[in-house]
């Protein structure tokens, strides 16, 4: 309680949130000095990055980074600032149950997903960062625009809302596209900041160029034992969506690549007897769920269905299109068989063992597709387990219980 | 119109294709009972209608229809069409893709999403859906929204013979039946029975019953005990806003033009469901209904789990407080049972709706 009423000070004023994001990125850079991995490399880039949405005269976009691209944001010199990922953040410092409960106390229901009213419970305590505009699309769920909208009526911004269909065609890219090119000439009516078409060309370039390593780090990602498991690949790629389009995203995944070819070649030592697919959110706190799988029964969570996300290559001659494409190709769209068919194919190329769904409470467009996904996964014979918990509020997270079941699940492979 | 039926779900799925198409539109409303089998196919915590419809649907209580037909309305409705599908197996299956914004290019998307929703019901019932057809279904449903309007008129300044909830549960009747000019019929004859009927009300301070007037807001109710339940804690409800009510017959279709760009526009311009983008048109609505039924509290329901209703109360609370308008939300879980705990916060509420000096009213 004590620790979280500090933190509580510190987020709410200008002048210790701004010494504390100074002394993280110092404590980031000091670590990455002593251990140069790609890892500490991208916490020192993204501590800056947050360090420069509260310097004076930043200009901010509230954006939704795996769904309306960066590329576009920051060829306007905005920087994109995500409210989810940031209320894992908080919960990650310890804060969860404080945002949570300043949604709450203010009318927003506690069945609602525990990002979302983070991120409204972060804004109305003044940890977050004020918008310039904010930008975001309709995938994958319901309750992101619907937050977005309500905090625009709370900042007093324009809010722009991509309308992304559930029908991979033609047409649906073809609409999306019109949308992200009419979105310009909107986010310039409302900032007065003028879209530079040079720089947009180079960060699709570095999203390819970044797209590649990503490729080739999936590839070894294959290898038994995996080099890059557990929460780490997760860790590594989610915040990386922050970075999309930039030169630093390139160096930070071609360095993750270096390294990972290098641990590859001296030898992986470690033990790995099953290899799993995790598929929802993981927790943003600390849970013995991914120590347990990994010392006691020596799994490894060898792949995760969101670092596949969006990683598809833009055609650099018509960016427009090929961005709209990468946003209705998305498997998390349209019917559940998508989402079943793409997990079947990480399970055969990954070569993995079981699946364990985490069903994030408040997640209805992930956990309503569960009793077609279990039967999927059974049908085929692989081990299937549902672990229904939440990513964010930690007063939902039942060890023991989780544990039993882990342990249950496990026995399935013995 | 030949005898085969086609089950709709949402409040923006266009009847006037099905009913052009010469098929019969039933809108499937749930039962409220318990649910048996649905669990083992969609996860507990999700909105419990579209678990009850499902669950209907695996107890074989659909089986009169020939195909259903699903909106991308929120999360849940996905995954039900996903789960009906699989699971239940209608013969005929479409999911029609909504935008959840109305500039022209949502409009000229969602009219190319008709026309293939209505080529979709061509080839499967081997049926011609003609231009005239679809304008004449048009013309019948524009009237069925005007008559209804009417109806809800008749109580702006009059009280009816039948309660509130009797004519919501006529309502949700009127809306579930497929719209032709028998309908409209029924419609109108019903509207003299009760313009007949109607006692002037006072609403210069307390309604001469001394009930105040509650308007209901929110996500579905297709059962009246909701309405039966604020009259039997000392309320009048002179209108609904709901997707079962008075907002799902709100604004025509114009009757000119390409029908599928006027469908398309009609659908994504009306009053909107808190799944489309607009909470400041909502509210304006809101305000309309609130001085239009000289309305004295705003009883704002939600069915559990229903992420998009939710996240607007706090919002339609803070704005209806600056007209001084007191609210309630009451959540439910579809059930029947789930109501009869809400009577007590029920009679808290018009209590307080009752202390309230009448210059302190809007």
């Amino acid at each position: 309680m004590m620790k979280e009423n500090i933190w509580q000070y510190i987020l709410s004023h200008k002048t210790t949130r701004w010494l504390m994001l100074n002394l993280y990125v110092k404590r980031y850079k000091k670590r990455l000095k002593s251990n140069s991995n790609p890892r500490n490399a991208l916490l020192y880039e993204v501590s800056k990055l947050y360090r420069k949405y509260f310097s004076p005269g930043s200009k901010v976009a509230w954006t939704s980074v795996y769904a309306y691209p960066p590329e576009i944001t920051y060829s306007f010199g905005l920087l994109p600032f995500d409210f989810e990922i940031t209320s894992g953040i908080i919960a990650g410092l310890g804060l969860g149950s404080r945002v949570l409960d300043a949604a709450t106390d203010r009318g927003y229901s506690t069945d609602t997903c525990g990002f979302h009213r983070g991120g409204i419970g972060a804004a109305m305590e003044g940890y977050l960062p004020r918008p310039l505009i904010m930008v975001s699309t309709t995938n994958f769920c319901d309750g992101k625009p619907k937050v977005y909208e309500l905090l625009s009526s709370y900042y007093g911004r324009e809010f722009i809302l991509i309308d992304v269909p559930h029908k991979r065609d033609v047409s649906a890219v073809d609409y999306v596209s019109r949308q992200l090119e009419n979105s310009i000439l909107r986010i310039e009516r409302a900032t007065g900041l003028k879209f530079n078409e040079r720089k947009f060309h180079d960060h699709i370039s570095n999203f390819n160029k970044m797209t590649g390593y990503l490729e080739r780090i999936d590839e070894l990602k294959k290898h038994s034992p995996c080099p890059f498991e557990g929460d780490r690949a997760y860790r590594f790629q989610f915040p990386l969506f922050l970075l999309w389009g930039t030169g630093t995203s390139v160096k930070l995944c071609e360095n993750l690549y270096n390294e990972l070819k290098r641990k590859i070649d001296s030898g992986v030592s470690s033990r790995e007897n099953i290899r799993l697919l995790w598929m929802g959110v993981f927790p943003n706190y600390k849970t013995e769920i991914f120590t347990t799988l990994r010392k006691k029964y020596h799994a490894r969570i060898v792949c995760h269905e969101y670092c596949h996300m969006g990683i598809e290559r833009i055609d650099e001659d018509d960016p427009f299109n090929g961005l709209a494409r990468r946003l209705v190709n998305s498997w998390l769209l349209g019917p559940v068989e998508n989402r079943i068919e793409h997990a079947l194919q990480l399970v055969k190329e990954y070569g993995c063992h079981g699946v364990i769904h985490h069903s994030h409470w408040g997640c209805r467009h992930t956990m309503g597709g569960l009793g077609s996904l279990r039967e999927a996964f059974l049908d085929r014979g692989i081990p299937f387990l549902n672990l229904d918990m939440d990513g964010m509020d930690e007063s939902n997270y039942f060890p023991g219980q989780v544990k039993t079941r882990i342990e249950s699940f496990m026995e399935m492979f013995q | 119109m030949n005898n085969i039926k086609i089950g709709w779900l949402c409040s923006y799925t266009p009847e006037e294709i099905i009913t052009a198409a010469g098929l019969k539109p039933v809108r499937m409303l749930g039962n409220g009972l318990p649910i048996q089998d649905a669990d083992t196919f969609l996860h507990s915590n999700l909105c419990p209608y579209v678990r009850n419809i499902l669950d209907m649907g695996l107890q074989g209580e659909w089986n009169d229809l020939q195909g259903v037909v699903f909106v991308n309305s929120c999360d849940a409705m996905r995954r039900l069409s996903d789960a009906y599908r699989k699971y239940v197996k209608p013969g005929y299956h479409h999911l029609i893709d909504l935008p959840k914004i109305n500039d022209d290019l949502a409009i000229d998307y969602f009219a190319r999403s008709l026309k293939s929703f209505a080529s979709s019901l061509e080839r499967e019932f081997n049926v011609r859906i003609e231009d005239e057809n679809l304008l004449e279904s048009i013309k019948i449903l524009n009237k069925t929204r005007r008559l209804i309007r009417e109806l809800y008129l008749l109580r702006v300044n009059n009280d009816c013979h039948i309660s509130s909830a009797e004519l919501f549960h006529k309502t949700v009747h009127f809306l579930s039946e497929p719209k032709t000019d028998s309908l409209n019929y029924e419609i109108s004859q019903f509207r003299h029975e009760l313009e007949r009927s109607t006692v002037k009300r006072n609403h210069s301070k307390l309604s001469a019953d001394k009930r105040p007037n509650i308007l209901v807001t929110g996500c579905i109710i297709s059962q009246p005990e909701l309405i039966e339940l604020v009259e039997e804690a000392g309320g009048y409800v002179p209108v609904e806003d709901l997707c079962t009510s008075l907002r799902h017959f709100e604004g025509c279709v114009k009757e000119e033009g390409d029908p599928y760009s006027s469908l398309a526009e009609r659908y994504l311009k009306r009053v909107p469901c808190a799944r489309m983008q607009n909470i400041r048109l909502k509210l304006k609505y809101l305000l309309s209904l609130i001085h239009d039924f000289h309305i004295d509290g705003v009883i704002y329901y939600t069915i559990k789990f229903c992420d998009q209703f939710l996240y607007d109360f706090p919002l339609l609370k803070i704005e209806l407080e600056k007209f001084n308008i007191p609210s309630l939300h009451l959540q439910g879980d579809y059930s029947l049972g789930s109501l009869g705990q809400m009577l007590t916060r029920l009679a808290a509420f018009i209590e307080l709706l009752n202390e309230r000096k009448p210059e302190q009213r809007l």
